[in-house]
């Protein structure tokens, strides 16, 4: 008997089975009758006040929901285009600069951009003191004589400016909306602030896109402006979806669940080839990632000498780290100025040098070699993995006797250890905010701006005059003289030997194939209001 | 010792399952002891083209810096399983000494101790471990340590149990009454009795401690790189999805060795006629 | 037995306030200082922005005064707020703990079943090869790491065989149901939408049968020892010899006797599941408990690891306590003393 029953069971879950199999059309998608895009990325996001944010989804986003007063023109990194600007001009020492805005430019909420409202956000942007608030660093004042013209007057010269509002960090926000909810501009506004919450939640811009929702760790969704001034974009709502492991990412695009997968591992794109549904398309982006030198920091010593620091430089092997890390596809960069941006161009690439290597340690007086520690953040970015390039980097070290300790942490535990001194040795990525040179220079640069000169010797704090000068310098100047002066900067930037890129890697565009547009921009990551269907 | 072997069935310790063990666990071993004359690569160094599938060269494939498989797997159980064999040995000494204490004594001190135990055990263990190994930071010992904080208790708890049984038992009580000291009575009595299900007990418990210890390097807890320990090169083979041998190779290392200890502990518990309530 | 019964809740709290105060003291002793996630790395030297997030979270008192804070809020309800979610703590909890308690519940199912059936079969065919073979399935189930089964199993039946439902809760694009119990599979068939309900289902099917197949080890092996017992047991005999056919004797007395110990099983084991969910959420995108702890700790969110606890220990204390009470109501023999 029991046999019985237990065969009429699986009769009737069997039944059931091929039953609700057959019911698949009851499934309400958002691919309905107008199709929502959806893109899977590892989201970096931790606010979305676009005054207060600083990551490379926070590009995407704000650009979606924000204007700037220019952009960059997609084919050309170096040219750029109106947007909420339609007419600049600056003067001869790049002090002050006006801006001409476009009369038909509304906000979401149907009412006009106006002068007052890039004054609002270019200053709130500087008060908040937020991770991106040094774009507006030397800020005098901005002035509004009337509703469509901007005035920015600098305390030096600045010529970067003009590239620095392409980018998305300067996004105007509609001054009377935000005010109403707790935002301010004024000097006080780090503490007097409170508009933080609102923003997860809502968008006050004038893009093409206005924050359906928010969250946390998972998905972002964008809805259609409706009251968008310029040309509808295809896409009546974009969803960006949290999808952290590469593979993941992989096997949603092609099951057909995604249509753009932001971070697909150049290993893995084999995995599509053959597959029609789907494009692949490898772009150079001006994207890195350096190892960071730091004789000062505990552990350090044996660093501040030249020699050792240009010795680990020739006992990597380039080729093969990049072979690791990124299948080959990406390039050495010979600075901490990006390959294709001013002044990296006829800088020599580091080269890969064992014996020369061992020589430089001899001749510092280490010939035996040595053990340092290395603290790095577990990252995987732009198809790097920092635990395998790490792990490559130290096969490398052995060869010439530097033995490398490897302490991979969180990045919330290394971003902590970096503001008590950090490792002797660790690595970071860099994406540039904008397109102009100078922010590898106030970055990268043995300056007092710059982030990693206060361990870059023993001895404490180093400046490099050369490069304090220099840069004061390009940013009275533009075209060829500017290129020029760059070009030394890079090369005193590399003489440093503090900042070691390692690789320069390839973007990987992966996306359905009927998903047009889809293309690396310089300052915004991926313009979703460009993206269209064939 | 006599009091063990009265309780010993010889025919459960031939069935094939422990034999199944004795041959596994005796195979690692000897990879333990003697894997510089075994494997046939260095576990750390590149010796192969990246991501290649198992061939006549890589045995069990390369992995994604073209190092070995199949010597990082064999290297890897110098890495997992001395650690793991380390945390039971450890939980178990400081679980039985304060259980013994605590049921001899009785008490306050009683009291105290079971209450420690107590809230330990309601931690949730994975998530105890987690954090004790982030506040330590990474490393294999510290998920040591981790581990042993989670796990006494289970043996201060066993332990209590037995010594509380025994404390009643006439020749203890005989042995009491002529004046022998409290602590002899716990060394010479109390503890031979409850050695067999500890034993067995912790037999059982290395499978679970083996995979805890992979369970946090999987995390990023535990080894560092490139420490060829098994929890961390399954991470490895979860980044390189589609090379499925990165990842196969020391999961089916970690199965057999569990599956081994596992078919141990339940022939020890058979053999000794323990009825666990586990 | 009442007497027991308050006596143990009356514990509870204590136990709860140790777990919470641990919870406290490890997340104190973390070696980085949460300020980092919150303002970023590049504000990390910027003191003005620092002290103003120190007070923001509070993480400027003394440690006693942040822990008595902490526990006074707790009367409250009030779990502080999530240095990653900005939300609060109870609220993110209460967000994603339907998620990890639907897989719990389908592996403890999975598992109970399962390994019911096969502790029957190899009670009822001892030593014959069904016997032989249920039982290494069962031990191979306690054997496996369950993050590396659950790779396995994806790569094997989604990515290639696509026979398997792929990570996630849902399809991509597919839109939830209608929030009421934040069960996918529940919520979906309340709005009678029998093709969300399945896509639910078959999504739940893989993460939970590897978590269950632990479970089905030990309530396989509780079972064919405790039937085993049953079977040799002098009632049986009676009942043989009043003519009553074997199936009848295992279905009608033996099998429900035997029961017993698997139903105090599960108390245990849904708290065991629970956090085992930690690793397969990871593995299967599952936007659960478990997936929450990791990035709690990851991020070193305070609050979020202390309500994590706090979660965890109850749901522990919870289970146990209904298992002995269960134990309790169905063993007489407990029940009397």
């Amino acid at each position: 008997m029991k046999k019985r029953t237990l065969s009429a069971a699986i009769a009737a879950v069997a039944i059931t089975t091929l039953a609700l199999a057959g019911c698949s059309s009851g499934l309400a998608t958002t691919s309905g009758a107008e199709r929502q895009l959806v893109i899977a990325r590892a989201m970096d996001v931790q606010t979305l006040d676009p005054q207060r944010g600083y990551c490379d989804t926070c590009q995407i986003v704000f650009s979606a929901l924000y204007e700037t007063l220019l952009t960059v023109d997609p084919s050309d990194a170096t040219k750029l285009l109106p947007r909420l600007a339609t007419e600049w001009t600056n003067n001869e020492d790049f002090t002050s600069f006006t801006f001409t805005l476009s009369p038909d430019a509304v906000f979401s909420d149907g009412s006009p951009v106006e002068a007052t409202d890039v004054k609002f956000s270019l200053e709130r942007l500087l008060n908040l003191q937020g991770s991106a608030s040094f774009l507006m660093a030397g800020l005098e004042s901005i002035e509004a004589p009337d509703a469509g013209t901007v005035i920015v007057n600098f305390t030096a010269p600045n010529s970067a400016f003009l590239a620095i509002v392409a980018a998305p960090y300067t996004g105007v926000v509609n001054q009377e909306v935000v005010e109403a909810a707790g935002a301010a501009s004024g000097e006080d506004a780090a503490t007097a602030d409170t508009s933080e919450e609102w923003f997860l939640s809502n968008s006050a811009g004038s893009g093409a896109y206005t924050l359906a929702s928010y969250e946390a760790g998972q998905s972002i969704e964008l809805t259609r402006n409706d009251e968008f001034w310029g040309a509808k974009p295809t896409f009546p709502s974009v969803l960006i979806n949290e999808v952290t492991d590469s593979s993941s990412q992989l096997q949603q695009l092609q099951q057909g669940d995604v249509d753009i997968a932001m971070q697909i591992s150049p290993d893995s794109i084999a995995q599509l080839e053959g597959n029609a549904a789907i494009t692949t398309e490898l772009v150079d982006s001006f994207n890195y990632v350096y190892l960071m030198l730091a004789p000062g920091a505990e552990g350090g010593e044996v660093l501040d000498d030249p020699k050792v620091r240009e010795a680990i430089k020739y006992a990597i092997n380039y080729d093969k780290v990049i072979d690791a890390t990124v299948a080959g596809k990406g390039k050495t960069q010979a600075s901490p100025i990006p390959n294709g941006f001013e002044g990296s161009e006829g800088l020599e690439e580091p080269a890969y040098d064992p014996e020369k290597a061992k020589e430089l340690l001899a001749e510092a007086g280490v010939a035996d070699g040595f053990t340092i520690a290395s603290a790095y953040p577990k990252f995987a970015v732009y198809g790097v993995d920092f635990d395998v390039m790490m792990q490559s980097i130290q096969q490398d070290l052995v060869e010439v006797g530097i033995n490398l300790e490897l302490q991979p942490l969180e990045y919330t535990q290394w971003a902590e250890g970096l503001g008590t001194g950090g490792s002797p040795i660790t690595t970071v990525y860099f994406a540039p905010d904008h397109t102009d040179s100078s922010q590898y220079v106030s970055y990268f640069g043995m300056l007092p701006t710059g982030a990693w000169s206060a361990t870059a010797s023993v001895d404490g704090a180093v400046t490099n005059k050369a490069e304090e000068e220099g840069l004061a310098l390009a940013l009275t100047q533009s075209g060829a003289d500017r290129e020029a002066t760059y070009n030394a900067l890079g090369q005193e930037m590399a003489d440093d030997l503090i900042i070691l890129p390692i690789v320069n890697p390839q973007l990987v565009l992966a996306h359905a194939s009927d998903v047009s547009g889809v293309a690396y921009s310089p300052c915004c990551n991926l313009d979703l209001a460009t993206l269209g269907l064939k | 010792m006599t009091l063990l072997l009265t309780q010993v069935r010889t025919s459960a310790w031939l069935r094939p399952q422990m034999l199944f063990a004795y041959v596994v666990l005796g195979l690692w071993i000897i990879v333990i002891l003697g894997v510089q004359w075994i494997a046939p690569y260095d576990p750390l160094a590149s010796t192969g083209v990246r991501l290649t599938p198992p061939s006549a060269s890589h045995f069990l494939g390369t992995d994604s810096l073209g190092r070995d498989v199949f010597s990082r797997t064999l290297y890897g159980a110098r890495e997992s399983l001395p650690i793991a064999l380390a945390a039971i040995l450890a939980a178990v000494l400081i679980g039985c000494a304060l259980g013994a204490i605590a049921g001899f004594f009785g008490g306050l001190v009683d009291n105290i101790i079971m209450r420690f135990a107590d809230v330990t055990m309601a931690f949730p263990a994975i998530l105890l471990a987690m954090a004790v190994a982030a506040a330590l930071g990474p490393g294999l010992q510290n998920a040591l340590i981790a581990i042993v904080a989670v796990w006494w208790p289970i043996y201060a708890r066993l332990t209590r149990g037995q010594v509380l049984s025994i404390k009643q038992r006439e020749h203890v009580e005989a042995d009491v009454a002529i004046g022998s000291g409290r602590w002899r009575t716990l060394g010479k009595h109390i503890l031979p009795h409850s050695a067999t299900p500890i034993m067995v007990n912790a037999t059982m418990d290395l499978g679970q401690i083996i995979l805890l210890v992979a369970s946090l390097s999987f995390l990023g807890l535990g080894a560092l790189p490139p420490s060829p320990e098994w929890g961390a090169m399954i991470t490895d083979g979860a980044k390189n999805f589609y090379q499925p041998w990165v990842a196969a190779a020391p999961g089916l290392a970690m199965v057999t060795v569990t599956l081994a200890v596992n078919f141990l502990g339940d022939g020890l518990r058979d053999a000794f006629d323990v009825k666990g309530r586990r | 037995m009442s007497r027991f019964l308050l006596k143990r809740l009356a514990i509870m709290p204590l136990l709860l306030l140790g777990v919470v105060t641990i919870a406290f003291v490890i997340s104190r002793l973390l070696p980085a200082n949460p300020i980092a996630s919150i303002v970023g790395q590049r504000n990390l030297g910027n003191e003005v922005i620092v002290a103003a997030a120190e007070k923001k979270w509070g993480l400027d008192q003394p440690l006693i005064v942040q822990y008595f804070n902490y526990i006074s809020n707790l009367f409250t309800g009030d779990l502080g707020t999530s240095f990653v979610t900005k939300s609060p703590v109870l609220s993110d909890l209460a967000d994603r703990l339907p998620a990890t308690l639907e897989l719990t519940i389908m592996a403890l199912v999975i598992g109970a079943v399962g390994g019911i059936l096969l502790g029957v079969i190899s009670a009822a065919r001892k030593d014959k090869i069904p016997d032989h073979l249920s039982r290494l399935f069962a031990l191979i189930g306690s054997s496996l790491p369950i993050f590396w089964t659950g790779l396995l199993f994806l790569f094997v039946f989604y990515a290639q065989l696509g026979i398997a439902a792929g990570p996630g809760r849902l399809t991509a694009r597919v839109i939830a149901p209608n929030h009421v119990t934040g069960f996918y599979t529940i919520d979906a068939l309340l709005m009678g939408n029998v093709a969300l309900f399945w896509d639910a289902f078959v999504h739940l099917l893989l993460p939970a049968f590897i978590m269950g197949w632990g479970l089905m080890g030990t309530i396989s092996r509780l079972v064919r020892a405790s039937m085993l017992d049953e079977l040799g047991a002098d009632y049986v005999r009676t009942v043989r010899a009043k003519g009553v056919s074997e199936g009848q004797v295992l279905r009608g007395h033996v099998l429900r006797n035997s029961l017993t110990p698997v139903v105090t099983v599960l108390g245990f084991a849904f708290g065991t599941l629970l956090m085992g969910a930690v690793l397969v959420e990871t593995i299967f995108s599952w936007n659960g408990i478990g997936s929450y702890a990791v990035e709690a700790t990851r991020a070193l969110d305070y609050p979020a690891i202390n309500g994590v606890s706090l979660l965890g220990g109850a749901v522990f204390l919870i289970a146990n306590l209904v298992t002995d009470v269960t134990y309790a109501l169905v063993d007489p023999r407990v029940r009397l003393s």
